[in-house]
């Protein structure tokens, strides 16, 4: 084989061309490379995200197909909250398994610091757990509690007027889907839903609906707030307490207006720490 | 990377570079796009340093991408030919080539007609001195692939250059 060898030595030329590789164009083509990667990797994580929020709006809309679901995830299961019979406003934000819950989530801490926020944000309340929240295991005031993927707290408000019930539901939710869908956030309202959105300080994606529930003259207010983080948070408040209405029929106003305004609930919903992702 | 990393990688670079250039010289018979490919490859492992400094040899890193560059140049250079001569046209030698002898020449034009896997097998080999289980490893295929490939390369590379240095 040494034969072999020297016939492809002598294959190279004796006096190659000029060298064109230098240490400085390799370290900077190689530079040049890495962001390529980088890019490469970004558009592939951003493409299958909107595959798969795709694919579960696309199932969510074919599981309800009369999508009269108002804002986020229900306070509970028989309180339907459900506006009027209008065509479905849409304002959440699709809701899909990435990003994921922090492996590390402090139920107790996350609780707390709700509890301080609606305490300073909402003074001259008193609040009270909401029993129906959880058949037989029922969470303390705003104590937060796993449930579809996220985490739940309820309480009722009471003051002289009287009582509403503020419901407070976090969920994990990609913020490069949630702003795709932002600028259609109210769109197709039904009839007497006001929507308004805004941009937080952090550049949050911000929804605001008020209205009344479907048949009643009971106010529901909502929020919805995506995070930078992945962080997706709704806030919902309304002037009757579920704890002596929940599955009524028909629910009355037991106050004027929800004992929480909406801008309340946004700063409730951006409150430092309030994040799962 | 840090300051320190690249400049080990620009110190790499400098040392081999002329070396993964002739390797990838003889596979394609092009100077420039051996240059090319090399230097593809030593983008990728730019990226990949960190990584391959702890557990791989840079330089066979280097030439399983130089290798599948110019193969995959190859596949996609025949797709878009229409190569419709009967006769292949007269080459009038420039540069170095009109210095070169004729011999070199000779077996450059064996070389580029023996297979892309074969003549990469032949290289790694003999050229780089790879055994058969680091040409395997190369080329990303079993080591009975590189014992068949070898003896096939060479069969068919002694009856070109028989036929080539005769002409």
């Amino acid at each position: 084989m040494d034969d072999l060898r020297i016939i492809l030595h002598r294959a190279l030329p004796d006096t190659p061309p000029a060298f064109a590789i230098s240490r400085e164009a390799a370290i900077a083509a190689g530079r040049r490379e890495r962001k390529r990667q980088r890019w490469v990797r970004a558009l592939g994580a951003f493409l299958s995200t909107l595959l798969i929020a795709g694919g579960v709006a696309w199932g969510v809309s074919l599981r309800s197909p009369t999508a009269l679901t108002y804002g986020g995830a229900s306070p509970s299961p028989t309180a339907s909250a459900t506006v009027s019979a209008a065509p479905a406003p849409s304002p959440t934000p699709v809701v899909v398994a990435n990003p994921t819950v922090r492996a590390d989530l402090d139920l107790g801490a996350l609780s707390a610091t709700l509890l301080g926020a609606a305490t300073r944000i909402v003074p001259g309340f008193t609040f009270q757990q909401v029993l129906t929240s959880r058949p037989g295991s029922p969470p303390q005031v705003f104590e937060f509690v796993r449930s579809q993927g996220g985490v739940k707290a309820w309480a009722d408000l009471k003051d002289a007027q009287g009582v509403g019930t503020v419901f407070i539901n976090l969920n994990p939710s990609p913020y490069a889907a949630n702003s795709e869908h932002f600028p259609q956030a109210c769109a197709n309202l039904g009839p007497g839903v006001t929507c308004e959105t805004r941009t937080g300080p952090a550049g949050e994606l911000i929804t605001i609906q008020t209205g009344l529930l479907a048949r009643t003259s009971v106010m529901l207010w909502s929020v919805t707030v995506s995070k930078r983080n992945g962080t997706s948070g709704y806030a919902d408040t309304r002037n009757y307490s579920e704890n002596d209405q929940l599955g009524a029929a028909s629910p009355t106003p037991q106050r004027p207006v929800p004992p929480v305004t909406t801008d309340q609930l946004v700063e409730l919903l951006l409150t430092p720490g309030l994040d799962i992702t | 990377m840090t300051p320190d990393e690249e400049q080990e990688f620009g110190d790499y670079v400098v040392a081999r570079s002329r070396r993964l250039c002739e390797f990838a010289y003889l596979l394609c018979g092009d100077w420039h796009a051996a240059e090319d490919a090399v230097q593809s490859a030593l983008a990728k492992l730019f990226v990949a340093w960190r990584r391959l400094r702890e557990r791989e040899s840079m330089d066979a890193y280097v030439r399983r991408i130089v290798v599948r560059v110019i193969i995959d140049q190859r596949r996609l250079l025949r797709s878009q030919r229409e190569s419709s001569w009967a006769e292949p046209p007269d080459v009038t030698p420039i540069g170095d080539a009109a210095e070169a002898m004729p011999e070199r020449l000779a077996v450059l034009a064996a070389l580029a007609k023996v297979p892309p896997r074969q003549r990469a097998v032949l290289v790694l080999r003999f050229f780089e001195d790879q055994s058969i289980e680091e040409t395997a490893e190369a080329l990303r295929c079993s080591t009975g692939t590189v014992k068949s490939q070898t003896a096939r390369g060479l069969r068919t590379l002694r009856a070109l250059l028989a036929t080539e240095l005769t002409v």
